[in-house]
C-alpha cells in the first residue's frame, strides 16, 4: 500500500496552487470510488490527506495527461499510444534483482521491498528532453534506501538499470525493424544514484503506477531529461565501470550520459532554453538541473557541462 | 471538384477543432466519436496534452500531404491520362497554406517573434535551416502563382524539387528515431519526384 509521508526539502508542497489541490482531491475521490467498485475495498482510503497552502504557482499536472502523454518506445513511439496498448500490462507478480558490485544479492519482490521501505510522496518537475515537461506528485522509494540495504562496496560505482524484456508484452520488442534497441538501459554515477533526490516510484497521484508510466517501479531523476528515468525496471547492477545508457549509445552527439536539464546546451536539433509544459500553448523558461541545482550542482563541481552534457 | 478538394484539404482543421473542442462535445457527438476511433487510428476524444506540438505537427505533415498530392497531378496525367492540372493551384496554395501555419507556431509561439532568436536557431540547427528554406522556397512560389506573374516565374517553379528534399530530410530529422513509417513517406516524395523526372 502507498502511503504518503511529508518530505521537507524540494518543492514544498506549498507551491502548488489550490486549483491543483481541488482537481487533484477530486481525482483522488474519483479514484478511490473506481478501486472500491473494482475490488470493493478502499485501496486508496489511507490517502485522503490535507495539502498545505499555495505560492510561486508551480501546478500539478493532470492525472489524465501524466497517464495519456507517454514516451513508451517498448509500446510505441506515439505517445498518445500506451495508454491504449498498455492495458494488459501485468505489473504483478514482479521482481526486481539488485547485484553486481554488492555485499549482497537480493531479488525483492516488489510488495516485499515496499514492506521494507516505506513510501514517500514527492512532487517533482519532469522535463523531457524533447522540449515538454510536467509537474508529478510521485510516491516512490529513494534509491539510496535500497542501495543501503544491498551494501556498496569499494567497487560500486556506477549503477546500471534494465527495462523488462518481453516481446509479448511489450509490443515493439516484437518489432524487426524497431526503433530503438531493448532491452533499454540506462546508468546513473553512484553519487547520483545516492542523491536523496533520486527515486524508486511506485505510483503517482497517491496511486499505483499504471502501466504506461512504467509500472510497477521506475527512476525517477528530476535534475535529468526524462529518458534517464528508466521505466519497468526488473534489474539494478552496480558496476565499476561506466554503465550503459540507450540513448547515449545510439545517438552520443545529441544524448550525453549525465543528461543534466541544461537550458544553455541545445540538442543539435531543437533549443533547450524553454519548455512547454503540458496543457500550455506558451513555453516557459528551463530551469538549470530542471531547478534542483541547490541540491545537485555539487555533483558536478569542475565538470565541464557543455562537453558533458 | 474544387468541393471535394477543399472539403479535403480543410479535413486537418477540422480535426484540430474536433480535438480541442472535446470538453464541450454533447455527448452523442463523444459516443460516435468514440466509436470511429479504432477505425480511423487517431485519437479523437481528448484535448492535445502538448497543444503547441500538435497543431505545429499537424500543420507540417499537412503541408507535407499537400505538396506531394499536388505533385501527384503531373504524373497522373502523363501515366494515366487524368487531367487535375487546373487544380494544381488550388492544391498547392493549400500545401502552402500549411506550411505558413506551420512556420509562424514556430516563429511566432515558439520564438514568441524574436526575430534575433529565430535567425540563431537557423544557422545553428541544420533541422530549423532545412525546414526554414523549404519554406521560403513555397512562400516564393505562392507569390508567384498568379497568372501574370507564373509567366514570368515559370522556371523559378522548378525550386519545388529542392524544396522536396529539404522537406524530406526535415521531416526525417523530426523524429528521434527514423521508424518504417517515415521511411515510406520520405519514399513516397521521393518516388513522386522521380516519376516527375523520369518522364517529362
Amino acid at each position: 500500500m502507498l502511503t504518503r509521508q511529508n518530505y521537507p526539502n524540494l518543492i514544498p508542497s506549498n507551491q502548488i496552487t489550490p486549483e491543483g489541490v481541488y482537481k487533484e482531491r477530486r481525482e483522488l475521490m474519483k479514484l478511490a470510488a473506481s478501486a472500491v467498485a473494482l475490488v470493493g475495498t478502499p485501496l486508496f482510503a489511507t490517502l485522503s490527506y490535507e495539502r498545505e497552502k499555495v505560492s510561486r504557482g508551480l501546478e500539478l499536472t493532470s492525472y489524465d495527461q501524466i497517464t495519456t502523454y507517454n514516451n513508451f518506445y517498448e509500446f510505441s513511439t506515439d505517445k498518445e499510444a500506451p495508454s491504449k496498448l498498455a492495458k494488459n500490462f501485468k505489473p504483478r507478480p514482479w521482481t526486481l534483482s539488485v547485484g553486481g558490485e554488492v555485499q549482497k544479492k537480493v531479488t525483492f519482490d516488489i510488495d516485499q521491498l515496499l514492506k521494507l521501505i516505506p513510501a514517500e510522496e514527492r512532487i517533482y518537475r519532469f522535463r523531457c528532453v524533447e522540449g515538454w515537461s510536467m509537474v508529478v506528485p510521485w510516491v516512490g522509494i529513494p534509491l539510496a534506501s535500497v542501495l543501503k540495504y544491498v551494501g556498496l562496496t569499494s567497487k560500486s560505482k556506477y549503477v546500471e538499470f534494465e527495462t523488462l524484456f518481453d516481446p509479448k508484452q511489450f509490443p515493439a520488442q516484437r518489432q524487426t525493424f524497431g526503433s530503438i534497441a531493448f532491452p533499454y538501459r540506462e546508468g546513473l554515477r553512484i553519487d547520483e544514484a545516492m542523491n536523496p533526490l533520486t527515486l524508486l516510484a511506485v505510483g503517482l497521484y497517491g496511486k499505483e503506477l499504471l502501466p504506461q508510466n512504467g509500472a510497477p517501479i521506475r527512476l525517477v531523476v528530476p535534475w535529468k531529461y526524462g529518458f534517464k528515468s528508466i521505466k519497468s525496471i526488473v534489474s539494478i547492477t552496480l558496476k565499476e565501470e561506466q554503465t550503459r545508457s540507450t540513448w547515449n549509445e545510439m545517438a552520443p552527439k545529441e544524448y550525453g550520459f549525465f543528461a543534466n536539464v541544461n537550458p544553455t546546451v541545445d540538442h543539435p536539433r531543437w533549443s533547450q532554453a524553454r519548455e512547454r509544459p503540458l496543457g500550455h500553448f506558451f513555453k516557459q523558461d528551463t530551469l538549470m538541473f530542471n531547478g534542483y541545482g541547490k541540491e545537485v550542482a555539487s555533483l558536478y563541481k569542475g565538470v565541464d557541462l557543455k562537453k558533458f552534457y | 471538384m474544387r468541393i471535394l478538394i477543399w472539403i479535403g484539404a480543410l479535413l486537418p482543421i477540422v480535426y484540430a477543432a474536433l480535438r480541442f473542442s472535446v470538453e464541450f462535445h454533447p455527448q452523442i457527438v463523444h459516443d460516435f466519436l468514440v466509436l470511429m476511433e479504432p477505425y480511423v487510428q487517431v485519437t479523437l476524444t481528448k484535448t492535445p496534452s502538448d497543444p503547441l506540438k500538435f497543431l505545429s505537427d499537424l500543420a507540417g505533415n499537412s503541408a507535407l500531404w499537400m505538396l506531394a498530392i499536388t505533385l501527384m497531378v503531373t504524373p497522373l496525367r502523363s501515366y494515366i491520362g487524368i487531367n487535375f492540372l487546373k487544380y494544381r493551384r488550388l492544391l498547392g496554395l493549400f500545401a502552402f497554406f500549411y506550411a505558413l501555419i506551420h512556420a509562424l507556431l514556430f516563429i511566432g509561439v515558439d520564438q514568441q517573434f524574436d526575430f534575433i532568436g529565430v535567425n540563431h536557431e537557423v544557422l545553428t540547427k541544420p533541422f530549423i535551416a532545412f525546414g526554414m528554406g523549404a519554406f521560403l522556397i513555397l512562400l516564393l512560389m505562392a507569390l508567384t502563382s498568379t497568372k501574370k506573374l507564373f509567366a514570368k516565374f515559370r522556371s523559378w517553379h522548378k525550386l519545388v524539387y529542392i524544396a522536396i528534399v529539404l522537406i524530406a530530410i526535415h521531416y526525417l530529422m523530426s523524429h528521434k528515431t527514423i521508424t518504417i513509417t517515415h521511411v515510406a513517406v520520405v519514399g513516397t516524395l521521393f518516388s513522386l519526384l522521380a516519376l516527375r523526372l523520369l518522364k517529362r
